[in-house]
């Protein structure tokens, strides 16, 4: 998968440091600029120099060729790929009307491969064995937040709990033609590449969910879509980007210590994963 | 006996000469009113409903079995192993003995800016190419109306009179 998203020549230079481009974390493409990989032992730079067609060739094959058809999703920052291949973008941003139109000159990119890691939520199994609790993950990016959500998922859908997915960056199950690529479990339906917003307007009535998981919640909006939900009687297991909970004090993610139940601190990639009650919300 | 036949069989030859010749005009001048068609699909398709490049070039080259269609399924084919082709590599699948090397050379730059760039710029290009194609098929159609037919009339012609000869 990997090999089909990198032009020859980047693909070769990862080959020929010896690193195995489907164990890597992230490839990172700077216009100019040394091709940067990521494993496990952290990042390296690599002696290639990125050119500009190396960042075309990796947004054409990521479009499906159509860059045109996805042209909303790059001004969202990211392009997904087959897998669950996530890749961030960054340029130069084209405004109109006060609101981002267009990316153009894009000169980075980072091409994050998801990996199913089975098991690495056995520590915290006993979560899942008590029943349906509303959880947040809480993690600095790179964590391995979205792999625990995963798993997590799969766990409680493997129990017979109907999950509703909301994978709006498709990076979860990473669908393709609605089959997902990573597992997600039996009893869970995706809803991948729609907004939170929309499914929570629109999805839940009809798919009567037990819970519902998505990814990184950000802004108010997410955080007043998610406390509505739960207070409906539907439990959520969602993620954020932090560095703790006290990161989340004092902000407007503060309303989520009074409906979640407990929280799942993650500080770094394979590190010890932390759980804790709600400080202020009665179980 | 035997000069009758020869007669006869030269008569056909020239006759398929010219049908051929003909025939090479025809499928120049087609080619080119087509590729006006696909302009438009593509315009249409990537400004209205931002249809991925493969499914617009699958749909296109179904409606029609024909030299262009035979292109256009190439091209797709490669696209969809997810391989970036060189413009070698285009003019490769391009070769064919009714265009000209500088009229492949102006297709493969037309498909090399497919799918490359946002929806407006896209139709920008296409309609810069849609213009360049325009002009070639007006040539294409004249040289098929005048020296198609004429070629074909001197086929007849020309077998005719071999025939008198040998006869």
């Amino acid at each position: 998968m990997v090999k089909n998203l990198l032009s020859k020549s980047v693909y070769d230079a990862v080959n020929s440091s010896g690193k195995i481009p489907e164990r890597l974390f992230e490839i990172r493409l700077r216009l100019g600029k040394p091709l940067v990989v990521y494993d496990r032992l952290g990042g390296t730079a690599l002696n290639y120099r990125v050119c500009e067609r190396d960042i075309e060739y990796v947004l054409n094959v990521a479009s499906g060729h159509s860059v045109y058809a996805v042209s909303e999703q790059l001004t969202k920052g990211y392009v997904t790929y087959r897998g669950g291949i996530r890749i961030g973008v960054s340029g130069e941003g084209v405004s109109e009307g006060g609101r981002l139109s267009a990316l153009k000159n894009i000169s980075s990119l980072n091409i994050r491969i998801p990996h199913e890691v089975k098991g690495c939520a056995d520590d915290i199994k006993y979560l899942i064995n008590g029943g349906l609790k509303n959880i947040l993950i809480i993690s600095p990016p790179g964590a391995g937040k979205t792999t625990l959500l995963r798993e997590l998922t799969r766990l409680y859908s493997d129990k017979a709990y109907n999950i509703l997915l909301i994978d709006e960056r498709n990076e979860i199950a990473a669908a393709t033609d609605g089959v997902s690529a990573l597992d997600a479990g039996d009893f869970t339906d995706i809803m991948s590449c729609a907004e939170k917003k929309t499914v929570y307007e629109n999805i839940i009535r009809s798919m009567r969910p037990d819970m519902i998981v998505t990814d990184e919640l950000f802004g108010k909006e997410d955080v007043d879509s998610v406390c509505d939900i739960i207070r409906a009687g539907v439990c959520v297991m969602a993620s954020i980007h932090a560095y703790g909970l006290q990161a989340l004090e004092n902000t407007v993610f503060e309303k989520v210590f009074y409906v979640f139940d407990y929280f799942i601190i993650l500080e770094r990639p394979g590190g010890k994963i932390l759980v804790t009650k709600s400080p202020k919300k009665q179980i | 006996m035997l000069s009758i036949a020869a007669g006869a069989a030269l008569f056909v030859a020239c006759l398929y000469g010219g049908v051929g010749i003909k025939h090479y005009y025809k499928t120049r001048a087609e080619y080119f009113a087509r590729i006006n068609d696909f302009c438009n699909l593509l315009i249409d398709e990537i400004s209205n409903l931002k249809t991925p490049l493969i499914k617009i070039l699958e749909n296109f080259a179904f409606l029609k079995k024909d030299e262009l269609s035979k292109h256009i399924t190439a091209y797709a084919e490669v696209l969809s192993r997810d391989v970036i082709p060189y413009e070698e590599q285009i003019r490769e699948l391009l070769s064919s003995p009714y265009l000209k090397k500088e009229e492949i050379r102006l297709i493969a730059d037309f498909l090399m800016i497919l799918g490359r760039s946002r929806s407006e710029s896209q139709v920008a290009n296409i309609k810069h190419y849609k213009n360049k194609f325009e002009e070639v098929s007006k040539k294409a159609g004249e040289a098929y109306t005048v020296q198609g037919a004429l070629a074909y009339k001197l086929g007849i012609l020309l077998g005719i009179a071999l025939m008198i000869i040998v006869v």
